[in-house]
Formats: C-alpha cells, sequence, structure tokens
C-alpha cells in the first residue's frame, strides 16, 4: 500500500492560493513572518511562518510545505503539510501529510495521519457538532476569568457565533424581555444578519 | 480600543450564543433564582449603556486572543464577554453593531 492512515476520514483537498481570485485562501506567504493573533472568517493558507495564536472558527487553514507555525489553531479544517508547533482544535478535520509535522494534542471530530508524518502529542476525537470543550475541563459551575475552563468556553461561543447559532433581540424590545428568553432555553436558531 | 461608530444614526442591536443561556441557568442553580435576577437585571442595564453607545472603557476591556472580543465588568462578582459584528453598506461604512453576548463569568 502506497500510504496508511490512522482514519478513513476523507482528505482535505490542497487548495494553492491564487492572485485575483476572490473565492481562494488568504495566503501568507513563504518570506512572511507573523507574530501575534490572526483571526476572522475566510480560510488561510500559511506558506510562512506564524507564532502566536490563529482563530479561524468555521474556516480552514492550511499549513504548507514551507510554513512554519508555533501557535495554537483552533479552526473547522486544518491541513498540515508544514511543520507546527501548538495545539490544534477542528471542529471538522485535522489531515496531516507525509509530509507534515504536529507536535501538540489535536482535539477534533476526524482525523487522518499519513504515512510518513510526524505526530507527537495526544488525540482527542469528539463526536461531529459536540464541544471542544476539553472534558478534563468541564464543570458544572460557571467558569472563572482567567481560567483555562474560561478560554475554552469562550472558543466554544465564538464557534456559535461563527456558524450563527446565536439570537437576537428586536431592536425596540424592552432589555428586560431578556431574562425570560435566556431562561425559556429555546435553542437558537441559524441566524444571519442582513449586512456585513 | 471601542468599535467603530456607526455613521450618522448609530445603531447597536444586543444578542446572545446559546452558550451565555447556559450560563444564565448555571447561575440560576448555583445561587438561586432571585439573587440571580439581581445580577441579571445589572447585567441588563449593563446592555442599556451598549445599546446607547456608551463604551466605557473602565468597564470594557478586550477578552481573548480575538480583536473583536471584550469583557464588560458589569458586577462585583461578574463579567460578562461579548463580541461585535458590524453591519456595513455598500461602501463598507459601518452602519450598525452587534454586540452578541458569549459567557458570564466569575471574576
Amino acid at each position: 500500500m502506497q500510504q496508511s492512515e490512522l482514519s478513513s476520514a476523507p482528505k482535505i483537498p490542497i487548495e494553492q492560493p491564487r492572485a485575483g481570485s476572490s473565492t481562494d485562501p488568504a495566503a501568507i506567504g513563504r518570506s512572511l513572518v507573523i507574530k501575534g493573533e490572526v483571526t476572522g472568517s475566510e480560510s488561510l493558507f500559511i506558506d510562512g511562518k506564524v507564532e502566536g495564536a490563529i482563530n479561524l472558527p468555521g474556516n480552514r487553514v492550511t499549513i504548507g510545505r514551507n510554513g512554519i507555525v508555533c501557535a495554537n489553531i483552533f479552526a473547522r479544517e486544518i491541513l498540515v503539510l508544514g511543520n507546527v508547533q501548538g495545539n490544534c482544535q477542528a471542529t471538522e478535520l485535522i489531515d496531516i501529510r507525509s509530509e507534515g509535522s504536529l507536535t501538540g494534542d489535536a482535539i477534533t471530530a476526524r482525523i487522518s495521519i499519513e504515512d510518513g508524518a510526524i505526530f507527537r502529542g495526544g488525540i482527542d476525537i469528539r463526536k461531529l457538532g459536540e464541544s471542544l470543550v476539553p472534558s478534563n475541563l468541564k464543570a458544572p459551575g460557571i467558569a472563572k476569568v482567567g481560567s483555562p475552563l474560561a478560554d475554552a468556553y469562550d472558543a466554544q461561543a465564538e464557534t456559535e457565533i461563527a456558524e450563527g447559532q446565536y439570537e437576537m433581540l428586536d431592536d425596540e424590545a424592552d432589555l428586560h424581555d431578556l431574562l425570560p428568553r435566556w431562561r425559556s432555553g429555546t435553542p437558537a436558531l441559524a441566524h444571519s444578519r442582513s449586512a456585513r | 480600543m471601542p468599535p467603530e461608530s456607526p455613521t450618522n444614526t448609530p445603531r447597536v442591536s444586543i444578542g446572545w450564543a446559546p452558550s451565555f443561556a447556559v450560563d444564565v441557568s448555571k447561575l440560576d442553580e448555583e445561587i438561586g433564582h432571585s439573587a440571580s435576577t439581581g445580577i441579571l437585571t445589572d447585567l441588563t442595564a449593563a446592555l442599556g449603556a451598549l445599546r446607547r453607545f456608551e463604551w466605557d472603557e473602565m468597564v470594557i476591556t478586550p477578552f481573548g486572543h480575538l480583536g473583536s472580543s471584550f469583557q464588560y465588568d458589569f458586577h462585583p462578582h461578574y463579567v460578562f464577554t461579548f463580541s461585535v459584528l458590524t453591519d456595513r453598506d455598500e461602501q463598507k461604512k459601518p452602519i450598525k453593531e452587534n454586540y452578541i453576548l458569549k459567557r458570564l463569568l466569575k471574576k
């Protein structure tokens, strides 16, 4: 067999960015170095170096063959062809190709590790759509500011918002109407705003 | 840094993620419905200030990794976090700010 995989998870197609097309992922070129936090609402191709944090819930992050990432990554899909040092959380799929290297923990619904790929870390497989809050951090109470639980909970809420799972109060409504609505437990429907 | 003020007629809409409603339920369970209502009344007063586009940097500070995420210190023992989503017109000018509540957290 040419290659073996840890699971039967489908592979993520490699999308090389091309200039001039609005549908291609944003790209960090080979000579670029970014230190800080990368956030947004579109997919990203990294062929340069990123240190910090990458938060693109609902989107794909591709670390190209020349890419070097020293950051925790939170995205819908993470494709690793380069080098990643950091924890990866994907709501759908982490795909590490033969030339790729991931040092860090992976929390995801599905994972594919191609023969020859380097992976050092733990794997926490969640059901598709299940919360990415690490099970060892779950607690019945309200989280405390600055705790790992608060950070994980916040990421969970960000995912909900990115997926449109939030409700809006009518602009003319009394704010006191909020309390019974919060307490009603009515699940939020997918929401889309009129303009962005 | 506060979000861009929408031009002409500032409009602010308030929303919430399911996670926030979960935290409200947790608050009810932890301290009881009556005490919880007092805290949530303080919270709605804070939302009233946000609706009036009052951005007090003494109580509103950046939260986490996202540049659009903030923490509102509305109570001696609790804060809430929220994300700012901006609606823009065809000229990319902001026309509306959507403040989406994310979590209720203890100090």
